[in-house]
């Protein structure tokens, strides 16, 4: 799905333990998809590295966003009405300025049940992309001439035939 | 939500299943199926929800479609496995394929589709019965060369 660089994208997880199948843990997140209005809605079982058993909920989220150039001020007051929502403590929101993103967890007691009440464990949040994509390895633009240069050394470097060493 | 660019392909299949999507989304907006007037076509249920609907319908009506619909059907389903985004894909796992294989367990004779299914999604099948602990029939494995 492609975003606008200033738009503000979110994904919240939902762990639905009592759900038997992900159509039973989609549809008991009915009156939230009502209420956020998310882009896209994924449902598969819980991982080994989530919370819980059962069936994960992912929400894809495009939030209302100030338009600035700080990049701390966006991500957070984008994600406050969000996570006050979901039970998220928003000061515990983890923002990354160079990554464009942050990214909030339940606090360790409702994690232990699974998630809040609504069953929210994490919120990740990015500004122009989907959170789920990878990092870009290269900045987005042309690079500089300086840029090109510093680049090329250090693959010719990494490349760099290598004498074979006898044993 | 959107929906994918492959949907209209797989309900050019069948009116049967097409009409059932219809319902889901009907059923989604709480309207009739002709849809409420102020319903915007993005307000439709998660592809999931979707694919749940039409794994039972195409359990209930399989037998009302050609073997050559059921292969259409099938394949495109293959080919979002295959080729399809990884949220695409899951979809179709855990909604179709998961839908399918309780119908089974409700008594659909998913043996009889079973050469229809592509090899991806006869994977699916056997690692939705291992997720959920239920030992696959010798039909469902893969035959060794």
């Amino acid at each position: 799905m492609q975003f606008q660089p200033a738009d503000v994208v979110a994904r919240a997880s939902f762990r639905l333990p009592a759900a038997d199948s992900a159509e039973a843990a989609v549809r008991t997140c009915r009156p939230l998809q009502d209420e956020l209005r998310p882009l896209a809605v994924e449902a598969r079982a819980a991982g080994p590295d989530e919370p819980g058993e059962g069936f994960t909920v992912e929400f894809l989220l495009k939030l209302p966003a100030p338009q600035s150039d700080d990049v701390e001020g966006v991500l957070r007051t984008a994600a406050a009405p969000l996570l006050a929502r979901l039970g998220l403590d928003a000061g515990k929101l983890d923002v990354d300025v160079e990554d464009r993103d942050a990214i909030v967890w339940a606090g360790d007691e409702a994690l232990s049940k699974g998630g809040t009440a609504c069953g929210a464990y994490v919120v990740h949040l990015r500004i122009g992309r989907d959170p789920d994509e990878p990092h870009e390895l290269l900045p987005e633009g042309s690079l500089t001439d300086e840029e090109a240069r510093a680049l090329t050394e250090t693959l010719n470097s990494l490349f760099e035939q290598r004498p074979v060493e006898e044993h | 939500m959107s929906t994918p660019a492959w949907w209209d392909e797989l309900m050019s299949v069948s009116d049967a299943l097409a009409a059932a999507d219809r319902a889901e989304v009907a059923y989604w907006r709480g309207g009739a199926e002709d849809g409420r007037e102020d319903s915007h076509e993005d307000d439709v249920p998660p592809v999931t929800l979707r694919l749940a609907a039409l794994g039972r319908e195409f359990a209930s009506h399989a037998h009302e479609l050609t073997a050559e619909q059921q292969h259409r059907f099938l394949g495109v389903l293959e080919d979002v496995l295959r080729t399809g985004s990884e949220a695409d894909g899951t979809a179709v796992a855990t909604g179709f394929f998961e839908s399918l294989l309780n119908a089974w367990n409700g008594g659909f004779d998913l043996q009889a589709a079973w050469a229809g299914v592509g090899a991806e999604s006869q994977a699916c099948c056997l690692d939705l019965n291992q997720f959920w602990g239920i030992e696959s029939p010798e039909w469902m494995l893969p035959r060794v060369a």
